[in-house]
């Protein structure tokens, strides 16, 4: 029983993924969960489509992947700066038009011959062909969103929940929501390498959305975010292992199944069903 | 304890969303800011909390001032107790990186003993009922130590007991010696302040409620004003954009 536990992980390949599969369910839960009160799932998904075309210009290059979605992000960011200055076209329609125009020439460079057959990867991820230096660095990012998730937690609390009053409480909203996107755009980065382009969003999103389901304070919410993106992350490697499914994807959906379960407990308070 | 002189702005250059404020407010004066909808009252407050674009003329407060927003518009699915809300008007007694002082959350503790909800701390604030809601908002504010209140309709979708229970929390923070100007749509509240200020996009009238004359009611309105058949009380007809 016990050896069934640890098989998957005794490997020199299955111990890196676990490492790096736990690094980023620490990060992915409780960000993921301020991201489903700040009610940005949409920037979640639209900021990991937007580094797509980074992505397979690096695959291209040879160059690491963390430096082509860095590339494809920024990219991102100007466009959507520049399109949301024009007059008539809001904040909401910028993102779309530019990540759709990402998205879309993401996947246009992605089929030229000459891009090596690294698509699947790009866009589903792969836990289990992280390097020990792609652990180091998600090791550093888990350290730096989990300083700021613990210094900034009043000011995200108060932001989130009051953005009117925030302002005259000392807090300034706009710029903790920035706050919030900085350290969304830093996890996406370091989390594609092993969740993909597609996929990552799953770890960030379901655990956080089913912990606020289950739980009535914010704090403790947070932890059992952290617990269940961990849990889903381990599961899903358990089923990469011994039912030979791709890793990325079953990660993705046992924290999806996280959420799933959630809705099925009776929800704690009033409003959680709108989460 | 709060004095504007001729003070103008809004949140565009040139396009002034309010005007020609000249108002004096002294501690224990309860004020009715009465207007229609899109009249000024929100960028009113604004203005006096330093939020807003642009703005001139002169605004000068002695002491603290806080904004306790609608209720109906706050967050019910936001994890977080009445105790912690309260606590919010404390998070300024700390930078962000440091713990808050067992002071402030003691402070908080007993601005909710004011509002008469101790009992319900613990509490989810989505929990609570819309007028516990509106009390534990006031309660942040005081834990904020501050001695101007600005309500932003806080009896709106109040059912009467719980508006009723508000308003006898904002009677006994005027007594003891608070500022506090509270932007209604009803006139019948408007009559028992001790001032009433008459907003639309610029200052039609400011004084003792006598100031709400039927041609100071219908300035201020305009066509949303009706007369009721007995001619001794007007009611406004909202129209809301939202």
């Amino acid at each position: 029983m016990f050896d069934g536990l640890t098989d998957p992980f005794s490997g020199e390949i299955g111990g890196r993924a676990l490492a790096e599969v736990i690094l980023l369910g620490l990060v992915c839960g409780p960000l993921g969960a301020w991201v489903v009160l700040f009610r940005q799932s949409y920037a979640a998904e639209s900021i990991a489509h937007a580094a797509l075309p980074g992505l397979v210009l690096a695959a291209v290059a040879g160059l690491p992947l963390l430096l082509g979605a860095a590339g494809g992000l920024l990219t991102a960011a100007i466009a959507i700066g520049l399109a949301g200055r024009e007059r008539n076209v809001g904040p909401d329609t910028a993102v779309a038009v530019v990540v759709t125009t990402l998205f879309g020439a993401g996947v246009l460079l992605a089929l030229q011959p000459e891009v090596p057959a690294r698509l699947g990867e790009i866009l589903f991820g792969d836990p289990l062909s992280v390097s020990t230096g792609e652990i180091a660095a998600t090791a550093g990012l888990a350290a730096v969103v989990l300083t700021f998730l613990a210094g900034f937690h009043r000011s995200l609390a108060l932001a989130g929940f009051d953005p009117q009053a925030a302002r005259s409480l000392g807090v300034r909203p706009r710029s903790i929501e920035l706050v919030l996107l900085v350290l969304l755009a830093g996890a996406t980065l370091v989390a594609v390498q092993a969740l993909g382009n597609l996929l990552v969003v799953a770890l960030l999103l379901a655990p956080g959305a089913a912990a606020l389901r289950l739980n009535r304070a914010l704090a403790p919410t947070l932890a059992l975010a952290a617990i269940l993106a961990v849990l889903a992350g381990m599961a899903g490697l358990y089923a990469s292992y011994y039912l030979e499914l791709a890793a990325g994807a079953s990660i993705a959906l046992a924290a999806v199944v996280t959420f799933a379960l959630a809705t099925l407990w009776p929800p704690l308070r009033g409003g959680a069903a709108r989460i | 304890m709060v004095r504007t002189t001729d003070l103008r702005g809004g949140y565009a250059p040139g396009t002034d969303a309010i005007a020609e404020i000249d108002i004096e407010v002294h501690p224990r004066q309860l004020v009715a800011v009465l207007g229609p909808n899109g009249g000024g009252k929100t960028t009113l407050f604004r203005a006096l909390l330093g939020e807003l674009p642009h703005r001139a003329g002169a605004v000068e407060i002695i002491g603290r001032v806080a904004y306790v927003p609608q209720t109906e518009r706050a967050r019910l699915d936001f994890p977080v107790t009445a105790l912690d809300v309260a606590a919010m008007g404390t998070y300024a007694d700390a930078p962000w990186y440091r713990r808050l002082p067992a002071e402030s959350r003691a402070r908080a503790v007993e601005a909710l003993g004011t509002v008469g909800l101790e009992a319900k701390a613990r509490t989810l604030f989505g929990e609570l009922s819309g007028g516990q809601r509106q009390r534990v908002l006031i309660a942040r504010a005081l834990a904020r130590d501050a001695n101007v209140l600005l309500l932003d309709e806080p009896l709106s979708g109040l059912d009467r007991a719980s508006a009723a229970r508000v308003g006898t929390v904002i009677d006994e923070l005027c007594a003891s010696g608070r500022a506090i100007l509270v932007a209604t749509h009803d006139i019948n509240d408007a009559r028992v302040a001790d001032r009433v200020l008459c907003l639309n996009r610029k200052q039609i009238a400011y004084g003792p409620p006598e100031v709400l004359s039927a041609e100071t009611l219908e300035r201020t309105y305009g066509g949303e004003l009706i007369t009721l058949p007995s001619g001794d009380r007007a009611v406004v007809v909202q129209h809301h954009t939202h």
